[in-house]
């Protein structure tokens, strides 16, 4: 498929990409290797488990990153106009916006799966958590996360597709997480005491953290993680990603 | 490759940008691609890349460009000086470029030692002046070795030796049998460069023929004498029904054939001092032909 050695050579060939990657695998470290020189106990317990120590240093912050890596797909794209080089290349539209996707998800992955390499070296090297690594229990979480931002990422690729804009799909989400859904949530619900329920990226990420403090809870299996993906925030980003791709296929490429 | 757009059109709101636009580029020809700022000279190369969405399709030897499997081996595209990503090198974009059709790396570096962009192939193209830029842009197009190319104002910022060697690269090229479509506003430049032109005002077709016969059409008198006997001459001339215009001891007649002119000169005894061929530029035949339907008028000096 010419179409992901044009997109490999398109996000590779990008200082930006390599330097995002780096941040997001030098934070987590970071952030895990903070409390294990400072000897804070829960990290160096004996009957701290390596599958909890793993999984928390990864979300929050390296989302983020790899968000921007996504942005940076189509963003890149519209802001310096070369959508009009790749267009001219994969006339058939579909083919380049599934090329693209597809190896930004895979590029996000492999980084992903990286970090937790590095992450599970960490532990291995510095703690004395001998709590054991428990792959069974640790699948569900690792998995959850990636799901997460897999799905997280295709809402990103959306709002960058839909307003050519790439700051706002980086910026949108985040905003969503962190403050707007909880701002809505306060005003409304005591007349709609159910609003929580349905605000999709603070379900999101209550799916993906909440659950990895725990990592032996409900999640042991991985069945049981697809089948417990929020419906709003599954559904509120590949609507958004549906609605993007038929704009993409309808509108000039300028 | 023959090319036929057919009924090409776009609007942006209210304004018709293109307007049924019609016309077929042959193999072996460069045809050049005027108008007037804003006439939808852009809009209508986009559409016929199928970049902008509007009405009529493009036929590639009779084939819409999505049936091809390699794109970049049938139509190499220049659209914009500044087409790339700023932070990547001319060589990493090229190579880029290259992955559509499985090009390999040593044509990539041959493209890029012919087009002289050897010395700054691992540079940012952030620091490309528009001259490089332009270079670059030109490497990409002929990249796959297309069998068509359409370019975009592709001689905006080049050098004289460089828009020198544009103007023997494309006659060559389209000399092997491709079809070449350039879009400028350097007309002096697109009279030594192109042998056809179609013109477009406000989307719509003023003329598509060849550079001559353009030029020609909008032209009153072919032929400049300067004579002893200017009066004898032009009575001669009246006499036979041919137009003729007096400039001093200078005389413009309507006819086609110098020799035809000197042999009758000949037979009157009249003494010929002067005699060639009045031709008109193109850029002059251009601006009275737009003059009338040019959108963004500018005022006068």
């Amino acid at each position: 498929m010419s179409v992901l050695l044009y997109e490999w050579r398109r996000i590779s060939t990008l200082r930006s990409t390599w330097i995002l990657s780096g941040l997001a695998l030098g934070q987590a470290v970071l952030i895990l290797l903070l409390p294990l020189l400072l000897s804070v106990e829960f990290y160096q317990s004996t009957s701290t488990s390596l599958n909890d120590l793993i999984p928390i240093t990864i979300v929050p912050i390296f989302i983020i990153f790899m968000s921007t890596i996504a942005g940076a797909a189509f963003g890149h794209d519209y802001r310096h106009g070369t959508i009009r080089t790749s267009l001219s290349l994969f006339p058939n539209r579909l083919e380049l916006l599934f090329g693209r996707v597809t190896l930004v998800l895979l590029f996000t992955t492999f980084v992903y799966a990286m970090t937790v390499f590095a992450l599970i070296f960490t532990v291995w090297a510095w703690s004395s958590a001998t709590g054991g690594f428990d792959w069974t229990t640790f699948a569900p979480a690792f998995i959850r996360a990636l799901l997460y931002m897999t799905i997280y990422n295709l809402g990103v690729l959306a709002i960058v597709m839909l307003t050519r804009i790439q700051a706002l799909g980086i910026v949108v989400p985040l905003m969503m997480t962190l403050a707007v859904e909880g701002i809505v949530t306060l005003i409304l619900s005591s007349r709609y005491p159910w609003i929580s329920d349905y605000m999709p990226y603070s379900q999101g990420i209550n799916w993906a953290i909440g659950s990895m403090y725990e990592s032996t809870s409900d999640y042991t299996s991985i069945t049981s993680v697809f089948t417990s993906i929020p419906l709003p925030f599954l559904g509120f980003n590949v609507t958004l990603f549906l609605i993007a791709i038929w704009l993409f296929h309808r509108r000039d490429a300028s | 490759m023959r090319v036929e757009c057919i009924g090409l059109g776009k609007s942006f709101g209210s304004k018709r940008a293109v307007n049924d636009l019609s016309f077929v580029l042959e193999p072996g020809v460069v045809t050049g691609f005027l108008g007037p700022n804003g006439s939808g000279k852009s809009t209508t190369l986009r559409l016929m890349l199928d970049l902008d969405r509007g009405d009529g399709e493009t036929l590639f030897d009779g084939k819409p460009l999505t049936e091809y499997s390699s794109i970049s081996r049938v139509v190499g595209t220049h659209l914009d000086a500044k087409l790339f990503h700023p932070q990547r090198t001319a060589r990493s974009h090229l190579r880029m470029l290259a992955a559509e059709s499985r090009v390999s790396d040593e044509r990539v570096d041959e493209i890029i030692e012919y087009i002289g962009l050897k010395d700054v192939a691992k540079k940012r193209a952030k620091t490309f002046s528009l001259g490089m830029a332009q270079r670059l842009g030109l490497a990409g197009a002929v990249l796959a070795d297309p069998k068509v190319l359409l370019l975009d104002e592709p001689a905006n910022g080049l050098d004289p030796a460089t828009i020198h060697w544009l103007r023997d690269f494309l006659r060559q090229y389209a000399a092997m049998g491709r079809s070449v479509l350039v879009s400028s506003h350097l007309l002096s430049e697109m009279e030594l460069m192109a042998e056809r032109i179609i013109v477009i005002s406000k989307g719509e077709l003023l003329a598509n023929e060849s550079v001559n016969d353009f030029i020609k059409r909008n032209q009153s008198f072919a032929l400049a004498v300067r004579v002893d006997l200017p009066d004898s001459l032009q009575s001669i001339l009246a006499n036979r029904g041919i137009d003729v215009q007096r400039d001093g001891d200078l005389l413009k007649v309507n006819m086609d054939s110098p020799r035809e002119l000197g042999n009758l000169c000949f037979e009157n005894s009249i003494r010929v001092w002067e005699l060639y061929e009045e031709r008109g530029s193109l850029e002059q035949t251009f601006l009275e032909l737009t003059s009338q339907s040019e959108e963004y008028k500018i005022g006068g000096v």
